[in-house]
């Protein structure tokens, strides 16, 4: 890992176009602004590690949610609900 | 074209029908098209397309992989997100839906469903193009109660 110290208000420059500045020293915790193109997104890793979670959490196995669907959301081959043909021209 | 679906059988799809996800979806980045099919239709009725709730969406090149979403404000009336269109690709006036991904959770017979509406699907259906954004500043629960149900034959 890279380790650079910087004072509050001096940047990091990740390749090209990214800028990584930090804004605010506090006791236990920093401020840091991010520019980056909109491409790239950016996230608190927390947060994105518990939205993979439960992403993985919703895509149970088939077997796994059988009776549930049999019984309550039974889907139908045939009907694409979201098609293009339906959008508005 | 045909594909083999785990759930669902052989689907006669349309590829002009299908979404793209570039990049897929966290934890599934190799989920890149898409179809949406209707849940909780009787066999053969056909039904306004925007009348469902809930929605199956079928990754059409792994079978296996198929996600149970819903229309998020079937749940939540107020559920309010703001997404930054440019970044999106989304242009003003495109018609843009909102579904939510479904977790059914299960326990002693009964199967607790949630959704996520922290970081809701964004679909651009003029490009037909499908996003998960991870909403940065909000406190949407990424497991917000939609029911519980008693199922029958408890495993």
């Amino acid at each position: 890992m890279l380790v650079l110290a910087r004072r509050v208000g001096e940047n990091i420059l990740i390749g090209d176009d990214i800028v990584v500045t930090v804004l605010e020293l506090g006791r236990d915790q920093v401020r840091i602004g991010i520019r980056a193109p909109r491409s790239i997104s950016v996230h608190r890793e927390e947060v994105y590690q518990e939205i993979l979670l439960s992403n993985r959490e919703a895509a149970e196995p088939a077997d796994a949610t059988d009776g549930f669907n049999g019984s309550v959301v039974k889907a139908t081959p045939g009907s694409p609900a979201l098609s293009a043909a339906r959008k508005p021209s | 074209m045909l594909f083999d679906t785990t759930r669902f059988g052989l689907l006669d799809i349309d590829e002009a029908d299908l979404f793209s996800v570039p990049g897929g979806i966290p934890g599934f980045p190799d989920m890149n098209r898409v179809y949406f099919l209707a849940a909780g239709q009787a066999p053969g009725q056909e039904e306004p397309a925007d009348d469902h709730t809930f929605y199956w969406m079928q990754d059409v090149d792994n079978g296996d992989l198929a996600f149970m979403c819903i229309v998020p404000w079937s749940v939540v009336p107020d559920y309010d997100i703001e997404v930054d269109s440019d970044a999106l690709g989304i242009a003003d006036g495109d018609d843009v839906r909102v579904l939510t991904l479904v977790s059914v959770r299960r326990e002693d017979g009964t199967a607790n469903l949630t959704t996520n509406l922290r970081a809701p699907l964004v679909i651009d259906m003029r490009r037909q193009v499908l996003q998960q954004v991870i909403l940065t500043d909000s406190m949407w629960p990424v497991r917000a109660p939609i029911a519980s149900l008693t199922t029958n034959g408890a495993r």
